[in-house]
């Protein structure tokens, strides 16, 4: 793993310091000798990664591995992005559909960002605090990444992906300081609140990074922690029964928003193809590609930056990206506050609120693939329909224009049925009008 | 002991929603609801694992439970335990030597009769992955009450005030009992009429398979 990390110049190891922080997790036999003499030879050995040696690796490899990018499918991505359009119709600023569920508990999430999907529970416990910060409550992160997400994550194996993210989602939370810590405190000294927050992601369509914050962010300011009361010596620990639970403090609303960089092209929200070719040309040296991440909350103020690839080197994408994002991040937190909100109300007035409400009929496929997930922006079904009747011989026009119906004609054929969806299905009839 | 068709009319499983494919990276996934309890599985398979794991005769099977919050304990090994165990007799493996098939199953809300949902909900996403099995299995869950009454398929509050709960998988071809724990006390006689009263019930399971199977199998796209 580590040798394509480090091919990609001496400059990028010294400036990307988390990059080069994990290898040591992957190799210390490496760095154990002589750290800096240990990257010199390696870079001079290998001075840019040949795909050769990507495949020869695949080939020792005994798990199932990740699907490489073929060059082809590369160049494509690269070629409609900066002829103006995206792989799902999208346009450069905009991201895929947000979704946020809640559970029965407090603190407990389901969010999805088109297919990608991340799951967040709060939970709670009282502890000692630690001995520097005897005032202080504990927030501790946790990020899982099972073969759910994707089935070339392993089991029990904390992979890259997952340090990463765990990383950057402490950076996002803890360490810009966001809540109240002091506000958990029970007893100095003896005993405070520890918050924990476990992430788990069910389904790695790209863009991990936002959902996961999204969740972090829904589940934190969602969740509530029993009242206590101090009876003398004594702490009681109410139900949620007896007493009013206490919402967390939150300071302020950050959220990260992950930028891919095409050239000069920002991409809001990268799909998963979209994240793997900007990374996979950021691996192999090019310029011009990378994944640029940024922190920003509801005051539009920085609180975090993570540059990769192109990034480091190009303050005009990281400004032009940071202006970008704190019009969404704004977006994204009113929205999170009006959720919360609503719910609030729902929960008042004792509506059952639970998961299972995620389970709909909207989206009976037999088949993995959700929607059509490709579509082309000029794509007119007007231009093509002349083409399409005359090769379907049997199939004869029908009376609406770019609306087909495929209708059951013996008991056991298949159907199509319409589904309230974003693709439009162009629906055949094999009724004929006109013989 | 047989148990009479108007007896069973009088019991009713809890609602039970469903939905396949839930996941788009997954081979196979299910998410599925019964009453208030909820669990959504993956299933990935049959594909190379390590030499270590693989077996000459039939495929590996891995299975994973994560709970929602907190950290893993040896319960959620149990549950995994009894997840492989029941499912390893319910597909064919042979069929897949030296491969490995890996169900990977997410506790979304926990309100009673968890693992019958884990069973039943893994059932339905290994049917989803073409995954060839042996024969569908069905778990039911069945309490008895504080004074000795039996309760099917039993709500939180009724799991709070049992004494005695018992969780039984059957299997469709012969309604052969393939799993079964218990925890609590009971008597002989209670745990026999348990074992009909949910035998009998699984057929509700089994026909709401069929109902979800049929629904998503007359759909293309």
């Amino acid at each position: 793993m580590n040798a394509y990390i480090m091919t990609d110049g001496n400059n990028r190891l010294e400036e990307h310091q988390t990059i080069a922080v994990r290898t040591k997790y992957k190799s210390d036999h490496l760095f154990e000798t002589s750290k800096s003499k240990a990257i010199e030879n390696l870079l001079s050995s290998i001075k840019k990664p040949s795909l050769t040696t990507k495949y020869g690796m695949v080939g020792i490899l005994s798990k199932m591995r990740e699907t490489f990018i073929s060059n082809c499918e590369k160049s494509f991505i690269q070629k409609i992005i900066n002829a103006g359009h995206r792989l799902d119709g999208r346009g450069y600023n905009e991201s895929r559909k947000l979704n946020i569920a809640f559970g029965s508990e407090y603190g407990s999430c389901f969010v999805s960002l088109g297919d990608t999907k991340v799951l967040a529970q709060v939970s709670c416990e009282v502890v000692q605090p630690k001995q520097i910060r005897p005032n202080e409550g504990i927030l501790y992160i946790n990020v899982e990444i099972s073969p759910m997400a994707a089935p070339h994550f392993e089991t029990n194996r904390q992979s890259d992906l997952n340090v990463y993210l765990n990383r950057l989602i402490e950076k996002c939370y803890k360490d810009s300081k966001c809540i109240d810590l002091e506000s958990l405190c029970i007893v100095v000294e003896e005993k405070v609140w520890s918050l924990r927050v476990d992430i788990k992601i069910l389904n790695h369509d790209g863009n991990l990074i936002e959902a996961a914050s999204i969740a972090t962010l829904t589940s934190l300011a969602h969740f509530k922690r029993p009242d206590v009361t101090r009876n003398g010596d004594k702490i009681v620990i109410h139900t949620l029964a007896e007493k009013d639970p206490i919402p967390t403090v939150l300071y302020h609303y950050p959220v990260c928003l992950t930028f891919a960089i095409f050239g000069e092209i920002l991409l809001t929200d990268p799909s998963f193809i979209e994240e793997s070719v900007c990374m996979c040309t950021a691996e192999e040296g090019n310029s011009g590609g990378g994944l640029l991440v940024v922190g920003v909350n509801q005051y539009k103020e920085l609180c975090l930056l993570d540059l990769n690839g192109a990034a480091i080197d190009s303050p005009n994408i990281v400004h032009k990206a940071i202006i970008s994002a704190t019009e969404r991040g704004k977006t994204v937190v009113e929205y999170i506050k009006k959720l919360i909100i609503t719910d609030d109300n729902n929960r008042q007035k004792r509506v059952k609120i639970n998961f299972a409400d995620i389970i709909t009929n909207n989206h009976i496929q037999s088949l993995a693939r959700k929607d059509l997930s490709i579509c082309l922006k000029n794509y007119n079904v007007n231009d093509v329909k002349t083409e399409d009747v005359e090769e379907m011989e049997d199939e004869e026009v029908v009376k609406e224009i770019s609306k087909y119906d495929v209708v059951k004609s013996h008991p056991h054929t298949a159907e199509v049925k319409l589904k309230t969806g974003t693709s439009a299905w162009i629906e055949i009839s094999s009724e004929s009008d006109e013989g | 002991m047989k148990i009479e068709p108007e007896k069973l009319k009088h019991h009713n499983l809890k609602p039970m929603k469903c939905e396949l494919n839930y996941l788009s990276k997954s081979d196979g996934s299910s998410i599925l609801s019964q009453g208030n309890t909820v669990v959504l599985v993956s299933v990935n398979g049959p594909l190379e694992i390590k030499s270590a794991y693989q077996s000459m005769e039939k495929a590996t099977l891995e299975v994973l439970f994560s709970n929602k919050g907190g950290k893993p304990s040896v319960a959620d090994r149990f549950k995994e335990n009894v997840i492989r165990q029941t499912c390893e007799s319910a597909i064919l493996g042979c069929l897949f030597p030296r491969t490995g098939i890996n169900i990977t199953i997410q506790e979304l809300e926990n309100y009673g009769g968890l693992v019958a949902c884990a069973v039943n909900c893994t059932c339905l996403a290994l049917l989803n992955s073409g995954v060839a099995m042996r024969h569908v299995v069905a778990a039911v869950t069945c309490a008895v009450d504080d004074v000795g009454n039996l309760v099917l398929d039993p709500t939180h509050e009724q799991i709070q005030s049992s004494q005695a709960l018992m969780y039984f998988v059957f299997e469709s071809s012969e309604k052969n009992m393939v799993t079964g724990f218990t925890e609590g006390k009971f008597s002989e006689d209670t745990y026999l009429e348990a074992l009909e009263l949910c035998r009998s019930a699984s057929d509700l399971v089994f026909k709401f398979y069929r109902e979800i199977v049929s629904k998503y199998c007359s759909v293309i796209g």
